[in-house]
């Protein structure tokens, strides 16, 4: 997903310093104080989840630099 | 609305652009300033003005975290890492292109220096694990949005004693942002589009003042077009209707009080700083963070000697006008001509959340009134 040539992080036109970048995750299953979430392309991440208390699988969270900020209703 | 694509509907954009034609004052102009990037990277990427009568103009802020870092800062840590060949210098991708006084990280990289992108703070910290022969430093860089994972990485190190591993912190912060645009004498403003995922964090508590002693709306938003244009919808009724109020158009998000966690993690492991220069923008007092005693272990600008050398911006940079919403992005005499997103000369053009950069690929579309993108 990094292209490093020209400094491109998340393949396209995305910057992840900026907010706009937070994307949704859907919690598969808990590793300890992480979680392991699907992208909606069926890409999988481990995910710290302490700042939104505990999850359970099929939740939707809302994710930045591979850190939950929110879980969503 | 839940998925994506309804935040996508043509026909829905057309019926909020109806609503606002059908409040706007014919003989008002309006200035609506996007304090958000990532606002106006949706605002020219899904071409929203095309969707709104020309007396709403819609300004950028200096909501793009890479656009206000001076290169003071990049050259600070360029030197730490030249000058330590033990250090592995880890960034997210956006900043390797970032022009300091020495060149960019990528130039930097060139000359022999160990600098690395990561996506997370966290990998940053793998990395220091992994490498206990090194020494691992995260150029820590963003808005509150950002900062909760720093502040988190920076718990785990504390409590697995990673003791190769420090933090070079930059984080800003968007209330003291806010409050220098407001006292800007070249900006005249009606209301503001808050930003949504820093408002994840702090909530929306912290915008009251500006409803309540500046008398201007402010509408937290999400970044698809249609919530920009709902947003722009809920400013147009508030000032018909004489109301100056903190309003949600992120409610499926963003909650009154935000992430108390994260604020906590952020006290935590992180103080205000006396004060911190904004490129564009000049010193701002208590706007930026820096770590907090309990973690001076980590702080690199403790561990390091760092220069602190301030560097001014090139000549043709107008990127300070640019961040203050005074210029448009083509106003700029090197806009697409000596800067480019191949050969950027002031910041904005770097990331793709800067305003010069998202006018660069997506504003000519956007002017010659394209439809609403819809994604297949
Ligand atoms: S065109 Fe380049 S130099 Fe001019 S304001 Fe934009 S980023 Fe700065």
């Amino acid at each position: 997903m990094t292209d490093e040539r020209d400094g491109l992080q998340h393949g396209a036109d995305t910057c992840i310093t900026c907010g706009d970048v937070a994307v949704t995750l859907t919690v598969v299953s808990l590793d300890g104080v992480d979680a392991v979430c699907r992208a909606d392309d069926g890409g999988t991440e481990v995910i710290a989840v302490e700042l939104v208390g505990p999850v359970a699988p099929g939740d939707r969270l809302l994710v930045h630099a591979k850190v939950a900020l929110e879980k969503l209703a | 609305m839940r998925f994506v694509d309804e935040y996508r509907d043509p026909e829905l954009a057309r019926s909020l652009a109806r609503r606002v034609a059908e409040r706007v004052d014919p003989q008002r102009h309006y200035k609506l300033m996007e304090v958000c990037g990532g606002h106006t990277h949706a605002i020219y990427r899904y071409g929203v003005q095309d969707y709104l009568p020309e007396s709403i103009e819609l300004v950028h802020g200096p909501g793009c975290p890479v656009c206000v870092i001076p290169m003071g800062r990049i050259d600070d840590a360029t030197v730490i890492a030249e000058d330590h060949p033990e250090m592995i210098l880890t960034c997210f991708g956006d900043l390797m292109r970032v022009p300091g006084g020495r060149g960019s990280f990528l130039d930097a990289r060139a000359r022999g220096a160990d600098i690395r992108v990561v996506y997370s703070p966290l990998d940053a910290l793998r990395l220091a694990v992994e490498h206990p022969e090194r020494h691992v430093m995260f150029y820590a860089i963003g808005f509150e949005t950002t900062a909760p994972s720093t502040a988190l990485t920076l718990q785990r190190a504390k409590a697995e004693r990673v003791n190769n591993f420090s933090v070079f912190c930059n984080h800003v912060t968007i209330i003291p942002a806010i409050k220098a645009i407001l006292d800007s004498p070249d900006l005249r403003l009606d209301a503001f589009i808050g930003p949504g995922h820093v408002s994840t964090v702090i909530g929306n508590r912290p915008y009251e003042w500006i409803a309540r002693n500046e008398g201007l709306p402010i509408v937290v938003a999400g970044f698809e077009p249609l919530d920009v244009l709902e947003a722009v919808a809920m400013i147009v009724d508030q000032l018909a209707d004489g109301r100056a109020e903190v309003e949600n158009q992120y409610a499926r998000v963003v909650r009154d009080e935000g992430n108390p966690v994260a604020l906590r993690a952020i006290a935590d492991t992180m103080t205000l700083r006396p004060w911190f220069e904004w490129r564009g923008l000049g010193s701002i007092n208590h706007s930026a963070l820096q770590l907090s005693e309990r973690y001076a272990e980590f702080d690199a600008e403790l561990r390091f000697d760092v220069p602190g050398v301030r560097v001014a911006d090139p000549k043709a940079c107008q990127c300070g006008e640019v961040l203050k919403g005074v210029l448009k992005p083509w106003e700029c005499k090197v806009f697409g001509t000596a800067c480019t997103p191949e050969t950027p000369i002031g910041t904005c053009m770097v990331s793709s959340e800067g305003a010069c950069a998202a006018y660069y690929n997506f504003g000519k579309a956007a002017r010659q009134r394209v439809e609403l993108k819809v994604k297949a």
